[in-house]
Parts: structure tokens; C-alpha cells; sequence
């Protein structure tokens, strides 16, 4: 004993030669999803399978972490019993549990290893179904994982194709969660059904859509209770609705019968056309309400980008040459995405306002049109082109990656993401 | 009495008492080093720069000097001074046309001294004018080369810091490769999900075993992201540290 203190001694003496704290600094040259437990505590049920699976497909969404199912009969235990759920390679668990109030779930997150809670809630569902419940959950946990608010209550809208045989095909309106899942169809009218648009009343979502008829094409809008209504209907398109983030400010287009499509915007009460020359579709507003974006062939002929400054009512051409079209911002990024062609292709481009860049995002085949922000700024959903079909896919812009949401079986098209609302927007 | 001190001498009595008498004064000594004293006043920490070793500036290894303050930053906490090498300063070169600036201002007032002569008095007072223009020009002219000179020292002396020769003594070495060795050893097995902003910083402090295995890992400060610590956390209890870092405290700055 006393020859081993000695020794370490010895050992001490030259590691004081050179000794002390060393910092050191590190970069991570490569990435990799992190493992985290996910774990039912109660007896299993089908309907508890069910939630726990799309808790599981949520929080894998982002490509950033891995998820692995586990069930515990006996409730959330001893110290010991959660240091033994951890593993080398997984040091966090959240631990789902039923209350004892109907339609209540809890969550509890914790550090595995040290076997201590970091945060823990209870849930009360959104909507009606275990969809709303589930991505409550789902939302409840996101912040305390990524630091970032939870999107997947949201909801998207996009028109799906229907083919009749030996007759005219039909688009209808249908909502899907975030990532395709959950389909429901909301306007089945026997009509086309194009371009969707999500309003911004947090506590009333209502879809804006394009109906066409026998004389025109009017802008109507449809609630959750499938309650249709008319908003525009003057001759010729009345198309592509837009919503400031505030909810006040309102700009869509209008041909009037003329057969120029123009912006009109509407305010207080006061609808007024902000543009005159050629064809304008696709606004689009920025730097809450105060800045419009839209698309524009009256410089060129061909569609240009350009901005219209609601307080000093100036116009300027963002972009120049080339085709652009169906722009949408991004407030909670402040950037711009728009389709541009390249080679003859469309392709998803984001420009930046504050250094007037431009970016190619997308370099696949197939056209890419109609994109849409998801609320948290790192999802982009656009419809692409396979040949004669059309789907709908996401970029993320966490992990640089494209991905379909829908299977190739439909045709689908106009997507919209919806804003945050108060209440998960499912069809009653 | 001891039977053997009975019989031992005189002689070995005294040798023994003083053998018996160093060995628990050493006993004391290494009981005092082992259990009370913490070493404080020898135990420094050492900042190391990761960017010298890729940067393209000379390195000078001082094999005499244990360490050298810059640019390797290092905090004794005995607060004693650490010799810098001294290095000759070459005054600056005045700029040549500031002198001659100095030269005309005194020339402005004699003319204005001129001015009240009586005779010829238009003829004088266009040449006066004349003059005060010129040196006008002149006062300007000098005062932008006098600028645009100040500017050129200040560039130039920027661009001598930056390539200055960095000097290490025998101790920043050891920390530079040991910082270079850990840092190598963390990129094997830190690999963090992707998406996090790229400002997130996590330092964990690490007390590596004398078998090159971490032996408690404590998070210093946290990113504020519990993935992202995690991650890193897991990375370092998976390192098998160099072995200059053995029974040595590490903080590790963990950025994107």
C-alpha cells in the first residue's frame, strides 16, 4: 500500500512538471441522429400503439434523432431502474404515461444516465381524434429538445386530382398532417378546385381556394365544418390569396374580365389594385405586412420577382431574366422561395432580402412549383412533376434533404402549410 | 531495556535515532504533499490557440523557456510573470513631407506680416493672394499625404503582428501537440445531429484516468440544447485520452 502511494506520488511530482488544465477546442466534422428512448409506461393497448407511433414518426421528422419504441409495464420506477434503460449509445428517455383524466397524456424527459428528469407535462388533446393528441405531445416535447417551437400540429392543404373514366377530371380540396399522414377531404365540389391558402386567425382556420365555374373562376373559402362561401367573384380569375401574419392584410389577384391577371389589396376595409401593367399573381407578404412580393411579366414578358413597399408604395424587380414564379416568404427566416427554371426545369430558389442572394435549393429532374413555408422556417413543401404525375415532397433544411410526402399513386398539387393555430384544424 | 539495545553500541544507537528520526520526517513530508497539500502553486492553465497549428506563421521553439506568453495564452495562478522574448522595435520613419509643411506654415504669417506696406499696394495684395492660395494647396495637399502615410504605418504594423514568428516554450509545445493529439481523438467519436445552430458551444470538463480512460465527465457550460450536450457528453466517455493527459483536468470546448 504504502510503495502504491509512493508511487502515485512519484507519478503526481512529474505530472506537476507540466501540469494543470488544459482547453481544448473541437469542431464535429461529420453528423449523426441521436438515439433517444421512447417509452410507454402502462399496459399496451392498440390505441396506445397507435400514439406512440406517431409520436415516434414526429420526432424523427427532422432527421435528427432516432427514436427506439420501448414499453414498461410498472410505472416509471427507481433510480436504478432508469440508469438501467440507458445504454452507451442513448442517454435520453421520454417516458409517456396516461392520466387519470380522459384525454390527458403525461411526458416526462429525462437524462438516462444520471437518471434525472429535466422536464415533464401533462397534454390535453388537440381536436378530436388520437392524431391531436399524439402531435400535442409531440409539440409539448419539441422546445425541450431543439429549443425550437413544435410544428407538427399544423396542418397542410393541397388539390388531389380525380379521374372519372370517359369524363372531365375533377380536383379536389383535401388536409393532410405535416408530413402527408391523416388525409381528409374538405371541398369535393364537382368542379376544378385549384390553389389553397391558409388564413392567419388563430382561432378560426378557414382555406381559401379557386372554384371553377361556368362564367369565371371565384375565390371562395371553406371552414373546418366544410361551410363553403364566396369572397371574390368578378369576372375572369379570382385567384392566390394572401394573408399578412397579423391576419388584417389580405392581397390576391383579379383579372376583372380584362384578361390581366392584377394584385388588389385589401386593408380597413379598402380594396385597392396595386398594380397595372401586365400579369401579377402570387403575392406574397413580408416584414409583418409591409412589404408585398409577387410575380410580375410586365418588366419582360416573362415572370420576374418583384417587391411592392406597401408604406411608400414603390416597386422594385427583384429578380432579373429567367422564368420565376409562385414565390412565398418566410417571416420566421426572412427569406424568399420561389420556382425558377434552369435547363429547362423548375427549380426551388430562396433569396435573401438583407444580402439580395440567391440560392438554388433544389438540383433533382422534374418541375418543382408551388412552394410553401412550413411555420418554423426549415421545412419547404413544393409539388413536383414524375412524368405525367405530380406529388407532393419536402425539403429540409436541417439535413439538406428532399423527400415525398405522398405516395406516386395520386396527383396532387397547390400545397399549402398552415400557421400555428390555437386548436389542431381537423374536419368535424 | 530492549534486549538488543542491551547489547547494541553506543555508535548504532545514535545511527538508528537518526535513521528512525529522517524516515518519519519524510513520512511527514509525503503525508503532508499527499493528503493536505493540492499542488496550487505549481498547477497553471493553459489556453491553446487550435488555429496555430493550421496557421502558416513560423513556429520558434524555445527548448530553454517553459512558456512564452504569446500568442499561447497562460494563467498562472502563482501570478509570477512570464518572460516574453524581447524584440527589437524599429522607429518609425517620419514622413518626409510633414516636414516640409512645418517649413511653409511660418512663411503664411510673414505674409500676412507684409500686408500693410503702402506702396504698390494692388500689385502686393495679388501676390499675397496668389501665395495664400499656394499655400493653401500646399497645407492640404501635405495634410492628405499625411493621412494616407498614417494609414500605410498602421497597415503595415497590422501585417508585422500577423506575421510574426509564434514562440513556444517547452510546455506550450507539450500542449499544443497534446491539444492537437485530444482533438483528433474527439472528431473519432463526437458526432452531433445535424441542424443546430451553428453558435452552439458546450464545454465539458474531463478528469482523465491514469489508464487514459475519463474518469468524470461535468458539464461546465451547457449549449443550451440537451442533445447536443448529450451528444458530446457521450463522445468524451468514449475518448482513450493521449497519455500526456493522463491524471490531468481537460476542458473541452465542443463548437459546430
Amino acid at each position: 500500500m504504502f510503495c502504491k502511494k509512493i508511487f502515485f506520488l512519484v507519478l503526481l511530482q512529474s505530472g506537476l512538471v507540466f501540469g494543470g488544465n488544459l482547453e481544448v477546442s473541437v469542431k464535429a466534422s461529420e453528423h449523426e441522429k441521436i438515439n433517444i428512448k421512447l417509452i410507454w409506461v402502462g399496459k399496451e393497448r392498440k390505441k396506445t400503439k397507435e400514439l406512440v407511433d406517431i409520436v415516434k414518426r414526429d420526432l424523427e421528422f427532422s432527421g435528427q434523432f432516432n427514436l427506439i419504441v420501448q414499453n414498461k409495464v410498472r410505472g416509471i420506477g427507481k433510480k436504478s431502474d432508469i440508469k438501467s434503460l440507458s445504454a452507451s449509445d442513448c442517454s435520453i428517455g421520454i417516458f409517456l404515461t396516461e392520466e387519470k383524466k380522459n384525454r390527458v397524456m403525461g411526458w416526462r424527459l429525462y437524462d438516462l444516465e444520471y437518471a434525472c428528469m429535466l422536464h415533464g407535462a401533462a397534454c390535453k388533446a388537440k381536436g378530436k381524434d388520437i392524431y391531436g393528441l399524439a402531435h400535442s405531445i409531440s409539440d409539448s416535447i419539441w422546445p425541450h429538445l431543439t429549443n425550437e417551437p413544435g410544428f407538427f400540429s399544423t396542418k397542410i392543404a393541397y388539390c388531389k386530382e380525380i379521374k372519372r373514366p370517359g369524363k372531365k377530371s375533377y380536383k379536389h380540396v383535401y388536409i393532410a398532417d405535416y408530413d402527408g399522414s391523416n388525409e381528409q377531404l374538405i371541398v369535393s365540389t364537382p368542379t376544378v378546385n385549384v390553389a389553397p391558402r391558409w388564413n392567419y386567425d388563430p382561432e378560426n382556420p378557414l382555406i381559401f381556394y379557386s372554384e371553377h365555374t361556368n362564367e369565371n373562376v371565384r375565390l371562395m373559402f371553406v371552414d373546418m365544418k366544410k361551410r363553403r362561401a364566396v369572397v371574390s367573384n368578378f369576372d375572369g380569375l379570382n385567384i392566390l390569396s394572401a394573408f399578412s401574419l397579423n391576419g388584417k392584410q389580405f392581397a390576391y389577384c383579379a383579372s376583372r374580365g380584362d384578361g390581366y391577371c392584377q394584385i388588389y389589396y385589401y386593408e380597413n376595409k379598402n380594396l385597392k389594385r396595386i398594380t397595372n401593367k401586365g400579369n401579377n399573381i402570387s403575392p406574397t407578404f413580408a416584414n409583418n405586412g409591409k412589404t408585398l412580393y409577387f410575380c410580375s411579366d410586365a418588366h419582360t414578358g416573362r415572370p420576374q420577382i418583384c417587391r411592392y413597399d406597401l408604406v411608400t408604395d414603390r416597386m422594385e424587380r427583384v429578380s432579373k431574366g429567367g422564368f420565376a414564379v409562385s414565390t412565398t416568404f418566410s417571416e420566421k427566416k426572412g427569406l424568399l422561395a420561389y420556382a425558377k427554371m434552369v435547363n429547362r426545369v423548375m427549380q426551388i430558389f430562396v433569396y435573401d432580402p438583407k444580402i439580395g442572394s440567391h440560392r438554388q435549393i433544389t438540383h433533382s429532374a422534374g418541375n418543382k412549383e408551388e412552394c410553401s413555408w412550413s411555420p418554423c422556417g426549415n421545412y419547404l413543401l413544393f409539388a413536383v412533376e414524375h412524368g405525367a404525375k405530380s406529388s407532393l415532397a419536402i425539403f429540409n433544411f436541417l439535413t439538406n434533404e428532399q423527400r415525398d410526402i405522398t405516395s406516386g399513386g395520386s396527383n396532387c398539387y397547390y400545397p399549402s402549410w398552415s400557421p400555428f393555430y390555437n386548436d389542431f384544424p381537423s374536419i368535424s | 531495556m530492549w534486549p538488543w539495545r542491551r547489547k547494541a553500541k553506543r555508535k548504532t544507537i545514535f545511527w538508528s535515532k537518526i535513521y528512525i528520526f529522517t524516515s518519519v520526517l519524510h513520512l511527514v513530508v509525503l503525508l503532508f504533499l499527499f493528503f493536505l497539500y493540492k499542488g496550487d502553486n505549481f498547477v497553471f492553465n493553459v489556453t491553446v490557440n487550435s488555429s496555430i497549428m493550421s496557421s502558416e506563421v513560423d513556429i520558434i521553439y524555445l527548448p530553454l523557456k517553459k512558456t512564452v506568453a504569446s500568442p499561447v495564452k497562460i494563467t498562472k495562478k502563482n501570478n509570477r510573470k512570464i518572460s516574453t522574448p524581447k524584440q527589437k522595435v524599429k522607429p518609425k520613419p517620419k514622413p518626409k513631407k510633414v516636414t516640409t509643411i512645418a517649413k511653409k506654415k511660418p512663411v503664411k504669417k510673414s505674409i500676412v506680416k507684409k500686408q500693410p506696406v503702402a506702396s504698390k499696394k494692388n500689385k502686393v495684395a495679388k501676390k499675397v493672394e496668389k501665395k495664400k492660395t499656394k499655400v493653401t494647396q500646399n497645407i492640404n495637399m501635405a495634410k492628405q499625404v499625411e493621412k494616407i502615410t498614417r494609414k500605410e504605418h498602421i497597415a503595415q504594423d497590422k501585417i508585422a503582428t500577423a506575421n510574426q514568428p509564434i514562440y513556444l516554450g517547452r510546455n506550450d509545445l507539450e500542449a499544443l501537440r497534446l491539444q492537437d493529439a485530444i482533438q483528433v481523438e474527439v472528431e473519432k467519436c463526437w458526432r452531433p445531429p445535424a441542424g443546430f445552430s451553428k453558435d452552439l458551444c458546450c464545454v465539458i470538463k474531463v478528469l482523465v484516468g491514469w489508464n487514459g480512460k475519463v474518469k468524470r465527465v461535468t458539464v461546465v457550460k451547457s449549449s443550451g440544447v440537451l442533445p447536443y450536450d448529450v451528444s458530446a457528453r457521450m463522445a468524451v466517455c468514449k475518448l482513450q485520452m493521449p497519455s500526456a493527459a493522463k491524471g490531468k483536468e481537460v476542458n473541452i470546448t465542443f463548437n459546430q
